[in-house]
């Protein structure tokens, strides 16, 4: 299940990059669904450890993956949240695919475009939605009572 | 400088960007070399194998020392990468403030909307200033993130008009019926959107100023930008209801108009936000006329009612006497805002 919260919660890894840079672990780059959103977001294929391939750039290491993938990969590997605004809108089938599989928490400050059926807990309001059009109601009830 | 170039390349890569307003955003998908723009810029300083081709210096702005940055750069682009600050209203305050007496230009790479502002301390800027980037072959350049195309329909259930006042005005006697005005302005936009939506309106006009309407672009766009049952369209070359007044028969041929528009970007960047800009031009150029424009007055009759109805004295003293006795085919035929004479509303 997709948890979404809107004001920023404990825990919440918000400084995409720079937390991944530090953290990161080769193993990870050898999971099928890392490798899988590597490919689907930056076109790079991961070879092995933290070896990776882009078509643009060559051999790279996985510091130069975009901001947006390097969130998609948090997302899968632990369980704090992760700050999704980083992601642009080719990362949403991604994360609502994460969620699929586990209970997913992120944090957001745009109106990310999810599909307009969908599910999620906005976790401010603790409320279920089940389209676009409930999740925004929910975004901007939290984003502009700050 | 009327628009400034962003050209960073080496061997492999080339970003060959353009802008022709002082706020720019860069937002888009993932890996679309946002990042990477950012970090050879950063590198270009000792890597001489980075070229960077700038109108003005640039500088990559860093949390610590942006507001200092700000208050004492002349002529720079500052760009800024994914950093919170930009939907503060102390960075608000600071564009407004320095943004035109120091020519700087801002390029914001960043999804982060400013929401939890109010109107006042928003930054105001245009929907045609959002862009992504577009790559081939390791080219890059910047295109409109909104892309709205022209509308096709031209029959409408209604139309909101963002302005309570003149652009209400016109607008109510153009189309005589069906014409709606927002609650507040343009921050009310979406809701009132949404409750013609719910009245069961089916096509929607919705005329916001796409000059100042940036801040809330992306929340309209979430709502209302796919289609679900209803079709909501924009015109987003409709700068604002001055620059359509400026563009009619009656104010297009004043020299001082015909200049200006003419070098539309030299002019229109002396301002932050080019709606105070149109602002600034029509109440210049009429100042002094029969048919005097007031921004948040009521609308001379001289702007929708045939010149053969004013008083033979006024008209005598009037340099803006147009033929015809539809007020609106007179002043619109032939100009940028023609179509408009073919919609039908309501």
């Amino acid at each position: 299940m997709l948890h979404i919260y809107v004001n920023e919660p404990a825990g919440l890894i918000k400084s995409v990059d720079s937390w991944f840079n530090r953290n990161k672990k080769k193993e990870w780059f050898n999971r099928q669904d890392v490798k899988n959103v590597i490919m689907k977001i930056d076109n790079t294929k991961a070879v092995k450890d933290e070896y990776l391939e882009s078509p643009v750039f060559g051999a790279i290491s996985p510091d130069r993956l975009s901001t947006g993938c390097k969130a998609l990969i948090l997302m899968i590997i632990q369980n704090r949240p992760v700050y999704a605004t980083k992601c642009g809108d080719n990362c949403i089938d991604s994360i609502i695919e994460i969620a699929n599989s586990k209970e997913l928490y992120i944090c957001l400050h745009h109106p990310m475009k999810f599909p307009m059926k969908f599910e999620a807990v906005m976790e401010d309001t603790d409320t279920k939605v089940k389209s676009r059009k409930e999740f925004l109601d929910e975004y901007y009830k939290v984003r502009c009572s700050r | 400088m009327s628009i400034i170039k962003l050209d960073v390349r080496d061997d492999n890569i080339h970003f060959e960007l353009t802008f022709d307003r002082r706020i720019n955003f860069i937002i888009g998908n993932s890996a679309s070399g946002k990042t990477t723009l950012y970090n050879m810029l950063g590198s270009s300083r000792e890597d001489n194998d980075i070229i960077v081709d700038t109108t003005y210096d640039f500088i990559l702005a860093a949390v610590d020392t942006y507001e200092i940055m700000i208050r004492e750069s002349k002529d720079a682009i500052f760009i800024f990468d994914d950093l919170d600050v930009i939907s503060s209203a102390s960075f608000s305050e600071l564009v407004k403030k320095y943004g035109i007496n120091n020519n700087l230009w801002f390029i914001i790479m960043s999804r982060e909307d400013d929401e939890s502002l109010n109107e006042a301390k928003r930054l105001s800027f245009s929907i045609n200033n959002i862009f992504k980037l577009s790559s081939e072959n390791g080219h890059y350049i910047n295109i409109k993130y909104y892309n709205y195309s022209f509308p096709q329909i031209k029959h409408y259930d209604k139309v909101l008009i963002e302005d309570t006042t003149s652009g209400f005005d016109f607008f109510s006697n153009l189309y005589k019926q069906g014409v709606v005005c927002s609650t507040s302005g343009k921050s009310t936009i979406v809701d009132d959107t949404q409750r013609l939506i719910n009245e069961g309106n089916k096509n929607i006009l919705v005329l916001f100023d796409s000059a100042a309407f940036g801040c809330h672009i992306s929340k309209f766009d979430a709502y209302f930008s796919d289609d679900n049952g209803f079709r909501v369209s924009v015109l987003s070359f409709y700068e604002c209801f001055e620059e359509l007044l400026l563009r009619t028969n009656l104010l297009n041929r004043l020299p001082m108009v015909t200049k200006e528009l003419s070098r539309l970007t030299d002019y229109a960047n002396n301002f932050i936000s080019w709606e105070n800009y149109f602002e600034d031009l029509i109440k210049r150029a009429t100042e002094d006329k029969m048919y005097k424009y007031n921004h948040s007055g009521v609308l001379r009759t001289c702007y929708y009612e045939p010149c053969m109805k004013c008083n033979p004295n006024i008209m005598e003293k009037c340099d803006g006497t147009l033929d015809g006795n539809n007020k609106f085919e007179s002043l619109l035929k032939d100009t940028k805002y023609e179509f408009l004479l073919d919609y039908l509303v309501g």
